[in-house]
């Protein structure tokens, strides 16, 4: 088996003992509980896999463990963030079913806020290429605070994020990129690539020098 | 070819260094690596697993350079913490899942021959087994991906005088493949006494000695004599003394050179390594 694959199956199974409570927070915070199921659900649940899953190897000697295997450094880092991208698009998954049957049930019609999914799955990629040259660097302690912080930045951030859209200044800049789809949205997927590769090398010349 | 190659090896951390270590492990034997707690041994360790990166040195395994960008070396070595390095939240079937597809080489039925020899169940979680348990699952996720270097930070300590014993006949099991080489940290010098044929001691980050176990204990002598018979020279001829009001004690490196100087008037004792250690450590002199 390719060493990437086993490493992204090791996370897969590291979270798996989360499944219980992503399941139950996805149900309770969707449209079969809550009035509106989008905020909550899409601003709080990837984030919250993401952390789950980043997290469940942050203790120093899982750290020692993961050294000891035949495998690079680099390649630690790397099978890393292919996880979050896993976990990223899982969560996101999990959301739309949820909106799906929620939507079929309240009002027989299936209706999907595609920018809104783009919008979550961008400031998602964002959130890991911040969060892990951050989780690099801190190492288990200072992950907890981080932890924090960014479940706040993200609760603080979707708010603020859906609030700019929504305002009328944003009304002219929206109205261009809708106009120019192909190229703003080039624009923006080269943008978020761009972040993810300076995140992943910053991870990377962190994680090297790092003694455990 | 050496098993492990150190050349030039130097880290520093807080109060810690460790400076121009250098050395080497025979391939298809046990050396022990002895030093008092503090000494540098699991820091060595460590710095051949990847775990520490050296401030300057090379250290290779089998002719492989080691570093934090190098990992297929780690195929040969089946590494043995002192700690539990696992995920104790997963069973210990669970974290056999995780290991096994790293090593092409895994023996699935070697692994299950050492869980049935150590009595240890599959189902069990790790952070609900004993020391002792853990550390003979590490022996078998160590032992089963067929490593020919086995590398252990102090595995004996914690563990009862029984597995103690049957781990020693395990490890002799092990090296009496030729190609087979294992490294073994510990300060319990009784171990090594049974079973290391060569001896690397490290003091304070600094390398004492690296010999076979043999010459170590045919080189250093144990004097013992009254007070009269020391002076100043005499005692810089010494590399530890231990003074009591019946007179000293002290450990020579140079077994000729002390029978000389002190002729009939004194005792002479052959020391353990555990001796050597002692007075080396209180000394704090190395060996020329």
């Amino acid at each position: 088996m390719p060493r990437m694959i086993c490493l992204i199956r090791k996370d897969i199974m590291l979270v798996y003992r989360y499944m219980w409570l992503v399941l139950i927070y996805a149900f309770v915070f969707s449209g079969f509980i809550q009035s509106n199921n989008s905020t909550l659900l899409y601003g709080l649940l990837p984030g919250l896999v993401l952390i789950l899953g980043i997290g469940s190897d942050a203790r120093l000697p899982n750290q020692q463990f993961l050294v000891t295997l035949p495998v690079k450094r680099s390649y630690l880092v790397l099978s890393k963030y292919a996880s979050s991208l896993i976990f990223l698009v899982s969560s996101i998954a999990i959301c739309i079913i949820l909106n799906v049957a929620t939507d079929m049930i309240d009002f027989g019609t299936v209706r999907i806020d595609l920018p809104f999914v783009l919008g979550t799955l961008i400031s998602m990629i964002l959130f890991i290429s911040l969060y892990l040259p951050l989780y690099y660097w801190l190492g288990v302690r200072g992950t907890q605070f981080l932890n924090i912080a960014m479940m706040l930045i993200i609760m603080v951030g979707n708010g603020a994020v859906t609030a700019l859209l929504s305002s009328d200044d944003m009304a002219a800049p929206l109205g261009w990129l809708s106009s120019h789809a192909l190229a703003s949205g080039a624009l923006l997927a080269s943008a978020t690539v761009l972040a993810l590769v300076i995140s992943y090398l910053i991870s990377v010349s962190i994680f090297r020098k790092k003694d455990l | 070819m050496n098993a492990i190659e150190v050349e030039g090896l130097g880290k520093s951390y807080g109060s810690f260094t460790m400076s121009e270590m250098s050395f080497s492990v025979p391939r298809g034997y046990i050396t022990g690596l002895i030093g008092p707690n503090g000494a540098g041994k699991s820091t060595l360790i460590k710095t051949i697993m990847g775990m520490v990166v050296p401030d300057k040195g090379e250290v290779s395994v089998f002719g492989r350079s080691v570093g934090p960008q190098e990992g297929d070396y780690k195929q040969d070595i089946g590494y043995i913490s002192d700690e539990n390095i696992f995920y104790d939240y997963l069973t210990l079937e669970q974290m056999k899942r995780i290991v096994a597809p790293f090593y092409p080489r895994w023996d699935e039925e070697l692994y299950r021959r050492y869980m049935d020899q150590f009595e240890l169940p599959s189902r069990k979680k790790i952070k609900d087994c004993s020391k002792g348990m853990k550390m003979k699952y590490s022996i078998a996720l160590a032992m089963s991906h067929h490593p020919s270097l086995l590398i252990m930070d102090e595995p004996t300590a914690g563990l009862d005088p029984v597995f103690r014993r049957e781990l020693l006949d395990l490890l002799a099991e092990y090296i009496l493949e030729e190609e087979h080489t294992i490294l073994f940290s510990t300060h319990l010098t009784t171990d090594l006494d049974r079973v290391a044929d060569y001896v690397t001691f490290i003091n304070r980050g600094r390398l004492v000695f690296s010999d076979t176990k043999d010459d170590i204990l045919e080189s250093y002598l144990i004097v013992k004599g009254g007070k009269d018979l020391l002076d100043g020279d005499i005692r810089n001829e010494l590399l530890g003394i231990r003074e009591s009001d019946l007179g000293f004690e002290g450990l020579s490196s140079d077994r000729k050179r002390a029978q000389q100087l002190f002729g009939d008037k004194a005792l002479y004792e052959q020391p353990t390594l555990e001796d050597i250690m002692y007075f080396t450590a209180k000394g704090g002199k190395p060996r020329a």
